[in-house]
């Protein structure tokens, strides 16, 4: 298959601050990657570059073998690249209907179409669309931040940290849905995680970020559990 | 009597400048000193226009407004959408040095003597021992229909609710793929717009003159700060407050330190209601 998304040789940060050096990541179409590493290594910071908002200092990044490194945010999104950012970030004092519509911008002639499909996704935010987005619980703003992201119809869709601070309970009905998620023949999942048990379940291949840089790739099978893994995650 | 429609009068030029600096502030979030210049262009352009030109009166104040929109639109895309990536106290510096740019600007071409646009309707009604000016109750109205109407457009339009969702969260605005700097544009151009339509209506009724921008650009804040932040009925009210807080001040102790009151006024309301007058307790 061939690389939707094709990161090379990037080095960002904020300022002076040097974040990544020299990361170079391929991801497959319609492939489910894991991106995991320790606090501070640079994840987030990762997915920022590739969504327009922090400019790389060096290196590629390339969508389709297109350069974007010096896209706009709105460009990325346009283009088939949606960011769900640790935290949820919903749109407090809107209704659910209102975040749903928001999450639609790039795409406003498939706006009633894509949400069927979404309410479908999460029926609990069908139930839930005159309420304030702030009103729902943890595990419903993750899905209603999971949600919006879909309705720009994504084609890599990159999550970070989907499961933080969420029940057990809940992160089974999370991974459940993101399992789903990964069965739609037209999606890429990036997926920034902590958690290793949802790793295993939902990603093909992950990379292990430390400091920056990428200490080691390989299928999840093989490097959940390896050595590596354990050096860098306990 | 006389005091409160003195006030009122006053009060909804803070008003009209105070919801639109509301707007900007919230969606852009840049502390904008330079909204009082709108206004003074707004107040001072069509006397010239009538002079040197003999542009008809709407015609001039129509213009008037327009040249302020466009010095809004100004700010947002060549100025402050270029030092995005800077922190507020550089934002701030940069609003005040196109205060000092545009007001000297002013006062080289206008000179700094107070002036009033001729023209506007000279019927004064007596109502409780009152003199009311029918030009303050047009401008009242005028503001009181243009805050509805950004209401509206804020609460039931697609833009306006893509500006609410900026100003709640402008990161994941930004992730929804919404082109920002644009509706940066649009704030700017739509609070410059009500300060220029209030810079205009003033022109009619009371004297102007071209170093006023920075005051009412302070005042603005004022209003905005103690009706608290992001709440366009809480500074259309928080301006009202302040044009009465003025005139009995400037009525019972002394006109000389008319715009002593307001600061501290802002001061006691901050003691007492750190949030503003008008904010509400929000989840955190």
């Amino acid at each position: 298959m061939a690389d939707v998304l094709r990161i090379d040789n990037l080095s960002a940060g904020y300022g002076h601050a040097t974040v990544l050096r020299g990361v170079t990541i391929a991801i497959e179409a319609q492939s489910t990657v894991a991106i995991v590493g320790p606090n501070g290594a640079g994840k987030s910071t990762l997915l920022k570059v590739i969504s327009g908002l922090v400019r790389p200092m060096a290196g590629e990044v390339r969508f389709r073998d297109e350069d974007m490194a010096r896209w706009s945010s709105d460009r990325v999104v346009a283009s088939g690249i949606v960011h769900v950012p640790e935290g949820r970030q919903v749109f407090p004092g809107l209704s659910v209907a209102e975040n749903l519509w928001l999450g639609g911008y790039s795409h406003p002639e498939r706006r009633q179409e894509i949400l069927e499909d979404v309410l479908t996704l999460f029926p609990r935010l069908r139930e839930r669309l005159s309420q304030a987005a702030d009103s729902l619980s943890g595990g419903e703003q993750q899905m209603l931040a999971i949600g919006r992201g879909l309705m720009a119809a994504p084609a890599v869709l990159m999550l970070d940290e989907p499961t933080l601070g969420l029940a057990p309970v809940i992160i089974d009905q999370m991974t459940e849905a993101l399992m789903a998620l990964r069965a739609r023949s037209n999606l890429s999942l990036i997926v920034v995680e902590q958690n290793l048990q949802l790793t295993r379940a939902l990603c093909d291949r992950a990379h292990i970020l430390v400091d920056g840089r990428i200490a080691a790739s390989g299928a999840t099978e093989e490097l959940v559990g390896s050595d590596v893994m354990k050096i860098y995650l306990g | 009597m006389q005091d409160i429609v003195n006030g009122l009068a006053q009060g909804t030029i803070y008003s009209m400048a105070g919801v639109g600096l509301v707007l900007i502030f919230s969606v852009v979030r840049v502390p904008n000193f330079a909204h009082g210049e709108p206004l003074m262009v707004a107040a001072m352009l069509p006397l010239t226009l009538m002079t040197f030109y003999g542009v008809p009166l709407p015609l001039a104040l129509l213009i008037g407004i327009a040249a302020a929109i466009a010095m809004g639109v100004f700010f947002s895309a060549a100025v402050f959408a270029r030092l995005s990536r800077y922190p507020e106290v550089a934002l701030l510096i940069v609003s005040l040095a196109l205060v000092v740019l545009i007001s000297s600007a002013a006062v080289m071409l206008w000179g700094d003597s107070p002036r009033q646009t001729p023209g506007g309707p000279d019927i004064i009604l007596d109502l409780l021992g009152a003199r009311i000016p029918i030009m303050w109750l047009v401008i009242m109205v005028t503001a009181l229909a243009s805050t509805v109407a950004l209401d509206f457009f804020i609460s039931h339009t697609s833009p306006g609710r893509i500006m609410r969702a900026m100003a709640l969260n402008p990161f994941a605005a930004q992730l929804m793929g919404i082109p920002v700097k644009r509706y940066h544009a649009l704030a700017f151009a739509i609070g410059s717009g009500l300060a220029g339509l209030a810079g205009a209506l003033f022109s009619l009724a009371f004297a102007v003159q071209s170093t006023m921008g920075a005051a009412l650009a302070l005042k603005a804040f004022i209003v905005i700060i103690f009706a608290g932040m992001g709440s366009i009925w809480g500074a259309f009210a928080g301006g009202l407050l302040l044009g009465l807080v003025e005139s009995f001040g400037a009525s019972y102790i002394s006109s000389g330190y008319r715009d002593t009151f307001g600061f501290v006024f802002l001061l006691a309301v901050l003691l007492i209601r750190p949030a503003g007058l008008f904010a509400r307790k929000t989840n955190a």
